[in-house]
């Protein structure tokens, strides 16, 4: 998809300029550490810089056509940072999503730390700044993932549930292709993301100060996060698990591409992710097809490859060229046919 | 819910590669209707365009002939432009889609061979002036050229000769001189007048008429 290209070419210069995978040694003990890296975290600030979008990255958000905002806090969504150092509590809805990424732990058998801190640190800034394209907040860092929001005041639920699919989709498009081939030319294969969403709604959801003092952060209350958490342990590798609330939000058109887990799983015990039978509430999580969410999309084409690329429509990609379309016009030859007019 | 019929079968496959174009059914047209988005990129994926499109597929598919229609207005309404003036596309000559009828057709390479390239090549059109490999005259131009240049059968004349015995069922045997005169007839027209078969009795017969008045028989 190209999106993600600038983010790729530091961890491939990171993994090229690493000490242990480049002198064969068993153990990162054994190399110099007196010898400078060619390519170290310092250098990670300039190559995919905190507080800005890559190049990339930029061509998506600017077909999406939202403005990133840089200047978010962990722990404290703008809309209810005044709940901070108070005892009040405030019921609105909330998109939660949990984005894990598996399997950084056997970087360390290959690289030495700090490749891996830059590969971790790449990837999960291209996490967040993926979450900041679609509008969504960053809560929380929790290993290499992250616990996300989208949603808030001035956005219909039905509006940040799309975008939470939409970010959730293209991220998990680049982890399972391109990351994966990255990793792949490297014999590391199994790199991959596991997502799970659910939206509160308003009467279901209590945002309020937890913690004391400065150790503390403005986060919600909700059945609803909690199973978001629940559901993304129910996701396949690449896989992306919404609850009902999810499904019931989204568009007609979106809704057959949702599957009760239990089909995938053959088990109908997984087609419930949480149930209080005495009060007859039996709560269904389903396997999203992202792919073809993500091909559905506005910015997004399908070319007839099937491949899936950025839909270009405010800019003219470089090098574009009329004769590229020439070997598929020429299968046609129109023709005209008066009495049928 | 009920056993999905051949076509909505066919057009799960569909989606993979067109998946903004969805489909309803049309009772009281008795029709499938594709409709949706379809957007042309070139070989190596760059995007060009974004047409709206609807392709009516009556409830015999895949024995039919599909007509597509261009909603979005994307392209010109002349008749240089192949299209009518209520958005309907010229996608190929009238014969080539007449065969579907008898010999049936699949809705993704029917997208993927005809109305995606259709669509392409208005926009190598648009932005070079020309269509990728020419186009077909209009009406009854545009038929000779068929029979010229598609199923060489180079003179009017011929052509009315192949149409009346294939009409009358009085083909030669593939070893018989052609209808043409020339070699064997199994070496020579047999494989266009196989296609010519495929096609609708009233076809061929409307084709032999506008010949005999071309030539003035």
């Amino acid at each position: 998809m190209k999106i993600y290209d600038d983010y790729l070419k530091t961890i491939r210069t990171a993994i090229s300029a690493d000490r242990k995978s480049q002198t064969g040694f068993s153990t990162f003990k054994t190399y110099d550490e007196g010898i400078r890296r060619a390519f170290s975290f310092a250098d990670l600030n300039e190559s995919v810089p905190q507080m800005q979008l890559l190049p990339s990255l930029k061509d998506l958000a600017n077909e999406v056509g939202l403005t990133p905002k840089f200047d978010q806090k962990l722990g404290l969504h703008p809309d209810f940072a005044y709940l901070k150092g108070t005892d009040k509590t405030e019921n609105h809805y909330i998109v939660s999503g949990f984005i894990d990424i598996k399997g950084s732990t056997q970087l360390f058998s290959r690289y030495d730390p700090e490749t891996v801190l830059i590969i971790n640190t790449t990837i999960q800034r291209a996490a967040i700044h993926t979450c900041l394209v679609f509008g969504g907040y960053v809560h929380r860092l929790q290993g290499d993932g992250l616990f996300v929001y989208f949603g808030g005041k001035n956005i219909e639920p039905k509006n940040a549930v799309l975008r939470a699919l939409q970010s959730s989709s293209i991220f998990t498009y680049f982890v399972k292709n391109e990351l994966k081939n990255l990793f792949l030319e490297q014999d590391i294969d199994k790199i991959f993301t596991r997502i799970g969403i659910d939206l509160g709604k308003n009467e279901d959801v209590v945002w309020a100060m937890a913690g004391i003092g400065e150790i503390s952060e403005v986060t919600t209350c909700s059945l609803y996060t909690s199973l978001a958490c629940k559901m993304q342990a129910s996701a396949d590798s690449n896989g992306i698990v919404v609850g009902d609330n999810i499904k019931t939000n989204t568009d007609l058109q979106f809704r057959e591409l949702m599957q009760p887990v239990s089909k995938r799983t053959e088990r109908e015990s997984d087609r419930y992710i949480f149930r209080i039978p005495n009060e007859s509430f039996f709560y269904t999580q389903y396997d999203l097809d992202w792919l073809r969410f993500l091909k559905m999309q506005p910015f997004i084409v399908t070319d007839l490859n099937e491949n899936v690329k950025l839909k270009r429509k405010n800019t003219i990609p470089f090098g574009r060229n009329i004769e590229n379309l020439r070997p598929i016009a020429a299968q046609n030859k129109p023709y005209l046919n008066g009495s049928k007019k | 819910m009920g056993v999905k019929s051949k076509f909505e079968r066919d057009f799960e496959e569909t989606t993979h590669l067109f998946p903004k174009l969805k489909y309803r059914k049309d009772n009281e047209a008795n029709m499938w209707v594709v409709s949706g988005e379809l957007d042309i990129c070139d070989r190596v994926g760059d995007f060009w365009r974004t047409f709206i499109i609807a392709i009516d597929l009556p409830f015999s598919y895949p024995y039919c002939v599909p007509e597509v229609r261009e909603i979005s207005h994307n392209i010109k309404r002349e008749d240089n432009w192949h299209i009518s003036k209520n958005g309907k596309c010229c996608i190929d000559i009238d014969h080539k889609l007449l065969i579907y009828n008898k010999r049936g057709f699949n809705i993704t390479d029917f997208i993927t061979q005809k109305v995606y390239p259709y669509f392409a090549n208005q926009i190598f059109k648009d932005k070079s002036g020309n269509y990728a490999d020419g186009e077909y005259q209009h009406n009854l131009e545009g038929v000779r050229q068929f029979y010229r240049e598609e199923l060489k059968i180079k003179s009017e004349t011929l052509a009315v000769k192949i149409l009346q015995k294939l009409i009358s069922n009085k083909l030669p045997g593939r070893n018989d001189p052609c209808v043409c005169g020339n070699s064997k007839f199994k070496h020579c027209h047999l494989k266009s007048i196989q296609f010519l078969q495929s096609l609708p009795i009233e076809t061929l017969k409307a084709d032999l008429d506008s010949f005999s008045r071309f030539i003035g028989e």
